[in-house]
C-alpha cells in the first residue's frame, strides 16, 4: 500500500507521470493493483480454438443476465388463471399461471420476446460451446497431468449445463415441454430402489399430476441452485487455470534473444491479460452476443401459442428431448430386449429393466469413461504443450469413435424420421437393378416402418464407431511408424522431468 | 490440410451429415401458422412484426443443427478477427528486450517471474483512425436504431437484427482499436510460481 504522501501526489510529479490515470491510482491505493496478475500470459494458438472456453463462459453470463429479466416476470405456478393478454387464441380462457406469464413475457412485454429467445439460444450455445471446448482439450491432450482435476470440473460443468437446460424446459408448462419433461421423470424412476425417492427429491411429486408442487421446485433449482453450483465450478475451473497456467501450442512462440527456447515448458509465453487479452475477450463477448441476437431474431423456438398449455390426456406429435439429450433418447429407442427381463425386473423391485439400462446404465458408462479419461490416458510427467492429435493414434481414434457413437445415437433418437427418409430412398432406388434389390432385401416396400429401421440402427450404432475408430487408429499408427515421430508434447515433458532429476 | 486430418474430417462428416439431414427432415412447424395478436391498449408494441419471412417455429432437432452452425460461424469470425489483428499488429520485426530500447512499459507486466520477450509498437496510423472512426459511427447508428426499436414498436426481428449489428460494429471498433492503437506484447512467465 502507498503512503499518505503517495496517495495524493502533486500535479506533474513523477508518480503521476508513471500512472497517469487517476482512476487507476485510486484503485491501486486501495486494491494494490500493482500485483502481477494483470500481466498474466495467455498463450495463442494457430486456430483460435483456445477462445472456446471464453465463448462458454460468456454464454453463461448472458444466460444469467437474460434469465434474471425473465425470472422477474415469470410466475412459477400451475394454478388456472384467466388469460387477459394479447394472444387472441387464449384471450379470456383459463390457462396455467406459468403458461400465461411466459405468454406475457413473449407477447406483452417490451423486448421480452427477444430476451426470451436469446436466453433459449444461449442455453443451446452454452452446451455446444462446452462440448466443442472439451473436444479441443481432448484431442490436444490438454487434460493430462497436472490438469486432470480441471477435466473433472469441466465434465461436471457440461452435465450440469444439460441438467440446467432440462430443468428450465419444464417451466413454461406448455404441451411440448411438459411431455419432454415427462421423459426425464420416467427415466429417474427406473433406477432400482432409489428411483422413487430420486423422483421425489428432484421433482417433489408426480409429474404432471402434482405440477403445482413440481414447477416451483424446478424453478428454484433452475434459477438458483444449479446456476450457483455452475458458477462455483466455473470459479474453481478459472482458479485452477490461473494456478496451473494454460497449456501452450508448440511452435507458436516468437523466438527472441531474451525469451525461453521454443520447447522449454518451464515457461508459458503469450499476450498479457491487460491490455491485449482483455481486448480480445471483449471482442469474443460482443461477437457471442451478436450471434445470439441473430439466432433469436430469425430462428424462433418454443412458440407457446402453437403448442398450447400442458394437457396430461394427450401426447402431441413430434415431441422429443432437446438436441443435446437426443443421444440418451436414442439409447432408449434402440435398446434390444434384455434377457430374463421379467425375472430381473421383479428382483429389482419392479422397475422397467430395459429403460433402466438404456436411460441410466449406458449413459452412466459413457459419462464415467469421459470423466475418468485422464486417468485412462495417464501421463506420469507434467505435460504443458498441447499435442498434435495425429501423433497420438489411440486417444484420437477413441475421440473419433466417441463422436460417431454420440451422432449415431442421436440419429437413433429420431428413428421415426429415419424411417421416413429410408422410405424415400427405397422408393427412389427401387427401379435401379442392384441397388433396388439390396434395399428390398433389407426392407419391405415403402413406406418403411419405424420398427423396420431398428435393427439397422442397432447394428450401425455399434459398427460405425468401431469401424471409424479402428480406421483412424490404423492410419495414425502407420503414419507414426512411417515418419518415426513421437508425441512432441510428451517428449518435452520427459526432457523437463529428466532435467529436474 | 494434412491427408490424415482430411480423412478424419471425412469420417466424422460421414455420420454427421446424415444425422443433420434427418434432423432437418424431422417434423415441426415450418411456417404458415399465424399467431394472432389483439391490439395492445395504449401501446405500439408489435413483437411479431417482421421484415423477412421466417418459420413460425423450428423444432429442437433443427435447432441443434442451427446451434452448431452458429457456433462454427462464431468460431470462424473469431479466428479471422484474431488472425487479422496479429497480421496487421505484428507485422515487421518486434523490439526485443536485448535491443536496449526503453519501452516505457507498465510495472505490472514485468516481475521476478515474468519478462517481456517481444514488443510490436502500435501502428497508430491514419488507416486506423478511419477504420475505428467508421465503426464508431456505425455503432452509434445501430445503437440509435436499437434504442428506437426498444422504446417504439419493439418488433422482435428488428431488435435482434439491430442488436446483432450493434454488437458486431462495437466488436469491430474494439478489434481495430486493439490492432492499430495498442502495442502487441509477448511475455514469458515461469510456470512454477
Amino acid at each position: 500500500m502507498s503512503t499518505e504522501t503517495e496517495q495524493q501526489p502533486a500535479e506533474g510529479t513523477a508518480s503521476e507521470d508513471e500512472n497517469p490515470s487517476r482512476v487507476y491510482r485510486w484503485l491501486d491505493d486501495r486494491l494494490d493493483l500493482g500485483d502481477t496478475f494483470l500481466g498474466k500470459a495467455f498463450p495463442e494458438d494457430a486456430y483460435g480454438s483456445f477462445l472456446l472456453g471464453e465463448v462458454s463462459l460468456f454464454t453463461f453470463v448472458i444466460l444469467v443476465l437474460t434469465g434474471t429479466f425473465l425470472g422477474l416476470i415469470y410466475t412459477p405456478s400451475t394454478t388456472a388463471v384467466e388469460y387477459t393478454g394479447r394472444v387472441a387464441a387464449y384471450a379470456g380462457t383459463e390457462v396455467p399461471a406459468a403458461f400465461a406469464s411466459v405468454l406475457q413475457i413473449t407477447y406483452g412485454t417490451r423486448f421480452g420476446m427477444t430476451l426470451r429467445m436469446v436466453h433459449h439460444w444461449a442455453a443451446f450455445l452454452f452446451v455446444a460451446a462446452m462440448g466443442l471446448h472439451m473436444l479441443r482439450v481432448f484431442f490436444a491432450g490438454s487434460y493430462r497431468n497436472p490438469r486432470e482435476l480441471n477435466w473433472l470440473v469441466g465434465t461436471a460443468l457440461i452435465f450440469l449445463g444439460i441438467l440446467e437446460g432440462f430443468l428450465g424446459y419444464a417451466l413454461p408448462f406448455d404441451e411440448y415441454s411438459a411431455t419432454a419433461t415427462g421423459i426425464g421423470y420416467e427415466i429417474a424412476g427406473t433406477i432400482p430402489f432409489i428411483g422413487e425417492q430420486l423422483q421425489y427429491l428432484v421433482f417433489g411429486g408426480a409429474w404432471p399430476a402434482a405440477s403445482e408442487t413440481v414447477i416451483p421446485r424446478l424453478f428454484f433449482m433452475h434459477v438458483f441452485l444449479v446456476p450457483l453450483v455452475i458458477g462455483g465450478l466455473i470459479a474453481v475451473h478459472m482458479f485452477l487455470l490461473v494456478r496451473q497456467k494454460h497449456t501452450e501450442q508448440k511452435g507458436e512462440r516468437h523466438e527472441s534473444d531474451g525469451g525461453p527456447d521454443s520447447d522449454d515448458q518451464s515457461y508459458v509465453v503469450g499476450t498479457p491479460l491487460f491490455p491485449n487479452q482483455a481486448m480480445v475477450t471483449i471482442v469474443v463477448f460482443l461477437m457471442t452476443f451478436a450471434v445470439l441476437f441473430l439466432l433469436a431474431a430469425f430462428f424462433p423456438v418454443q412458440r407457446l401459442p402453437i403448442w398450447g398449455p400442458s394437457d396430461p390426456t394427450s401426447t402431441p406429435a413430434n415431441v422429443g428431448p432437446d438436441w443435446y439429450f437426443m443421444w440418451v433418447f436414442g439409447v432408449l429407442k434402440i435398446i434390444p430386449a434384455i434377457p430374463f427381463h421379467d425375472a430381473i425386473s421383479s428382483a429389482l423391485g419392479g422397475i422397467p429393466v430395459g429403460e433402466f439400462v438404456a436411460g441410466v446404465i449406458v449413459p452412466g458408462i459413457i459419462a464415467t469413461v469421459l470423466a475418468l479419461w485422464p486417468f485412462i490416458d495417464y501421463s506420469k510427467n507434467e505435460v504443458h504443450f498441447t499435442a498434435d492429435p495425429l501423433d497420438r493414434p489411440f486417444p484420437t481414434a477413441v475421440g473419433v469413435g466417441a463422436i460417431a457413437l454420440i451422432v449415431m445415437l442421436s440419429m437413433a433418437g429420431m428413428n421415426a424420421t429415419v424411417a421416413t427418409v429410408v422410405s424415400g430412398i427405397v422408393h427412389w432406388a427401387a427401379p435401379i437393378p442392384v441397388l433396388g434389390g439390396l434395399f428390398t432385401f433389407v426392407f419391405t416396400q415403402p413406406p418403411v416402418t419405424t420398427a423396420e429401421v431398428t435393427l439397422p440402427l442397432q447394428v450401425a450404432t455399434v459398427a460405425v464407431p468401431l469401424v471409424e475408430g479402428v480406421l483412424v487408429y490404423v492410419m495414425l499408427a502407420r503414419r507414426k511408424k512411417r515418419k518415426g515421430i513421437e508425441d512432441s508434447s510428451e517428449a518435452a515433458a520427459a526432457r523437463a522431468a529428466s532435467q529436474d532429476d | 490440410m494434412r491427408r490424415e486430418t482430411a480423412v478424419i474430417v471425412l469420417l466424422i462428416s460421414a455420420v454427421l451429415v446424415p444425422m443433420w439431414f434427418v434432423a432437418l427432415a424431422s417434423g415441426g412447424h415450418a411456417g404458415g401458422e399465424e399467431i394472432a395478436l389483439q391490439p395492445a391498449p395504449n401501446s405500439s408494441l408489435n413483437p411479431t412484426g417482421y421484415f423477412i419471412d421466417a418459420p413460425t417455429e423450428i423444432n429442437v432437432n433443427v435447432a441443434g443443427v442451427v446451434t452448431w452452425l452458429g457456433l462454427f460461424g462464431l468460431f470462424g469470425v473469431l479466428f479471422a478477427s484474431i488472425r487479422f489483428a496479429h497480421r496487421v499488429g505484428r507485422s515487421g520485426e518486434p523490439i526485443e528486450p536485448t535491443d536496449g530500447t526503453d519501452l516505457d512499459l507498465p510495472d505490472y507486466l514485468e516481475s521476478e517471474y515474468r519478462s517481456v520477450v517481444a514488443y510490436w509498437p502500435a501502428k497508430a496510423n491514419l488507416t486506423g483512425v478511419w477504420l475505428v472512426g467508421g465503426f464508431t459511427f456505425a455503432t452509434v447508428v445501430f445503437a440509435a436504431l436499437f434504442a428506437g426499436e426498444v422504446f417504439g414498436a419493439a418488433r422482435h426481428q428488428f431488435l435482434g437484427f439491430y442488436g446483432a449489428l450493434l454488437c458486431v460494429s462495437l466488436a469491430e471498433t474494439v478489434l481495430l482499436y486493439y490492432t492499430y492503437f495498442i502495442p502487441s506484447i509477448d511475455v514469458a512467465e515461469e510456470r512454477d510460481h
